[in-house]
């Protein structure tokens, strides 16, 4: 006997589930193939809903993206979630495409918040170890010391103190050893 | 009694000390930067107006526009609030030479206690002990050294003119100090316009814990107990609670003895706060003397009874002290969390963006000081704190319960807070048994407890999302989709009403 379940991949904090609605019963669910039962009422519009989760009481707000659909912001117990759903099929295209792309090994510092650039301990061409610190930034009138994500070389820097910039904006690129070697040999 | 207060604050402060006039019958007025039209200080007063751009130091640090503000509009007094203008002593004395009234101390105790290094100096005459430290601030690097390697090694280095943690650095090797040095100097002039930093002994495993005292315009002055502040993280306090677990009525008594003392050393007058650091032996140390309310001020409300910004405004307008010390009780146990929007997993790095639809918790015992509403913003120009959350127990143990409730309850969305690091702390074994202190952040907390349970609510997300997703509850739908018209997708055509989300993002 064939069911037909419409399903989900859904990524949360970076980890991803599957998760299916079996079309034959409204009030069930499948994660990771597990079944459960779900029922789910807005409660206070527009964000907080509840969800009872085979029974278990849970008050989630929701908070879709504007702009990217399918993309929400969540919260649970006061946790924060960023979370992602997308269908079988944009699933499928999405690994297709992919799949075609190349993949790249390099570290981008991005701010961790908006603030003020205070000083830059390294310059383009600088070898760095992982953790250690790059760039000191000032946010809430604390400084904060942003260190390197991995091992290599700083390949750009692009803020100077006295900048201020926007949370996620790239500061600076390091390259590993060897696509380090690899833009030598190249140049 | 004044008729009209100009409030010179934002956020929670500004909302307590309308609420505060109001109860007196006192109409407030609130100032407001550009950012702030919406928030709950201007909607709460009754009246406001504009001061300026959203950077403080155009806005809420411009005296003069404040001043002009009180002025033209018929106000009497001026109420400062923390931070912000609340320890400018040349500010006090401005509003009080414009023919106002200050509520708060006379600008000679702001400036004499603004000045730690004058404050160490006046408290050693005044008998009240401090900690073994750098007498003056320090400025050249060699002199550092000197004074460092005679108090010994870990050594702090403080702003002079700071406060809040703002500047300072623990030293535990001789070899880290000048780096140590420059960047509390960058921090320091940052923050209070002034590189001038001190040095003191670095006590180990101190407790921070406080003395609330008021003296009125009548030589009158009183102590209303100790506030325990010692769960800090980057020096700053989180956790306040009052009483302490460890003070005995006899410490009281030395430690509020003492703060009076203090207080009178200094010709104080109105609401004002007296620092110790008390070591593991319960020796106690005067830190510094904050001369203004402090944000922990609601835990001393709630087991004395005393509305303090009530008395605050009275005393300013000549009133006597309706007290005396052994009219003081403490009754209950009362905990303050600041809720900050801040990544509790994250290291507390800041989170900005905007509150959605926050709800605080509720019922028996929770006090709630928030001065955001929904679509607040959290911006990097003022501080990150959203809400103080206030609970009280008729012990330690029922008051730490509560507030592990209340912190349960609490839905705020929009950002990261602290909410997660405050119901760890509830659950700690040594917190639950009194026994901390200010390296409590460091030693004790574990992000990696709330990162499991953080994914162990994951799949209860990932159904969420998934069913806004199927069910299409999370869009309003423009136009009724799947009725068989020529063009519409095959998601449609196959009779899955709810599959005709799913079709969007591909076709658009």
């Amino acid at each position: 006997m064939s069911k037909e379940i419409e399903s989900y991949r859904v990524e949360v904090n970076g980890r991803t589930y599957e998760v299916g609605f079996p079309e034959e019963d409204a009030g069930v669910a499948e994660i990771d193939g597990e079944r459960v039962r779900i029922d789910a009422e807005l409660e206070t519009p527009p964000i907080h809903y509840s969800f009872l989760i085979d029974g278990a009481s849970y008050l989630v707000t929701l908070e879709p993206d504007d702009n990217e659909y399918g993309q929400y912001r969540a919260h649970l117990m006061g946790y924060d979630y960023e979370a992602e759903a997308i269908s079988s099929r944009e699933a499928f295209l999405r690994d297709f495409i992919r799949a075609a792309g190349v993949g790249k090994s390099e570290g981008v510092i991005k701010a961790p918040m908006p603030g003020l650039i205070v000083k830059t301990d390294v310059e383009i061409g600088d070898t760095v170890k992982k953790n250690q610190g790059v760039i000191v930034m000032e946010a809430m009138k604390m400084e904060n010391e942003i260190k390197a994500p991995m091992d290599g070389t700083i390949k750009s820097l692009n803020v100077k103190a006295g900048d201020a910039v926007e949370k996620n904006q790239v500061l600076a690129e390091i390259v590993d050893k060897e696509a380090t070697d690899q833009v030598r040999h190249n140049s | 009694m004044f008729e009209k207060i100009l409030v010179a604050n934002r956020g929670e402060i500004a909302v307590r000390v309308i609420r505060a006039c109001h109860l007196l019958g006192i109409k407030a007025v609130a100032v407001y930067s550009d950012v702030d039209r919406l928030s709950q200080h201007v909607l709460l007063a009754d009246e406001a107006y504009p001061i300026g751009p959203a950077p403080a130091s155009e806005s809420y640090l411009r005296g003069d526009k404040i001043i002009d503000v009180a002025l033209s509009r018929g106000a009497q007094a001026i109420h400062p609030g923390y931070g912000f203008l609340s320890e400018n002593a040349d500010f006090a004395q401005q509003v009080t030479d414009a023919g106002l009234t200050w509520i708060g101390p006379p600008p000679s105790a702001i400036a004499s206690m603004g000045s730690k290094t004058q404050a160490r100096s006046i408290m050693q005459k005044a008998g009240v002990p401090v900690v073994p430290g750098s007498p003056a601030g320090i400025e050249r690097d060699e002199e550092a050294k000197k004074t460092a390697e005679k108090i010994g090694y870990p050594v702090l280095i403080k702003a002079a003119m700071g406060g809040g943690g703002k500047g300072m650095r623990v030293v535990h090797e001789p070899d880290e100090l000048i780096n140590a040095l420059e960047g509390a100097r960058r921090e320091s002039l940052a923050a209070f316009s002034s590189p001038l930093v001190y040095l003191e002994k670095y006590i180990e495993r101190p407790r921070h814990i406080e003395i609330q005292v008021f003296a009125d315009h009548h030589g009158n002055v009183i102590h209303l107990g100790e506030r325990e502040c010692s769960i800090q993280r980057r020096h700053q306090k989180v956790v306040e609670e009052s009483p302490s677990a460890v003070v005995t009525p006899k410490l009281r008594e030395q430690m509020g003895s003492a703060a009076v003392d203090a207080a009178k050393a200094c010709g104080y007058q109105n609401a004002g706060t007296v620092e110790f650091l008390v070591d593991p032996d319960l020796n106690f140390y005067f830190l510094e003397m904050n001369t203004r309310l402090q944000v922990e001020h609601p835990v001393t409300e709630m087991v004395t009874g005393i509305d303090l910004v009530q008395l605050q405004i009275r005393s300013a307008a000549g009133e006597v002290l309706p007290y005396k010390q052994e009219d003081i009780r403490q009754r209950g146990h009362a905990i303050e969390f600041r809720v900050y929007s801040e990544d509790s997993l994250g290291n507390f790095l800041p989170s900005t963006g905007t509150i959605s639809y926050p709800k605080p918790p509720d019922g028996f015992g929770i006090r709630e000081d928030s001065g955001v509403s929904a679509g607040g913003k959290i911006s990097i120009h003022y501080d990150p704190m959203i809400s103080k959350l206030v609970v009280w127990g008729k012990d330690r143990p029922e008051a730490i319960d509560r507030m592990k409730r209340a912190l349960t309850e609490y839905r705020i969305a929009g950002l990261r807070t602290t909410i997660p690091f405050g119901i760890f702390v509830m659950n700690n074994e040594s917190f639950r048994k009194g026994e901390i202190d200010t390296g409590f952040v460091a030693r004790e907390f574990d992000a990696e407890v709330l990162r499991r349970e953080e994914e162990r609510l994951e799949k209860i997300i990932a159904l969420a999302v998934a069913w806004s997703r199927h069910t299409g509850k999370d869009k309003p739908i423009a136009q009724p989709c799947g009725n068989g018209k020529a063009g519409t997708s095959a998601a449609v055509l196959d009779g899955s009403n709810w599959k005709r989300k799913g079709r969007e993002k591909l076709h658009r």
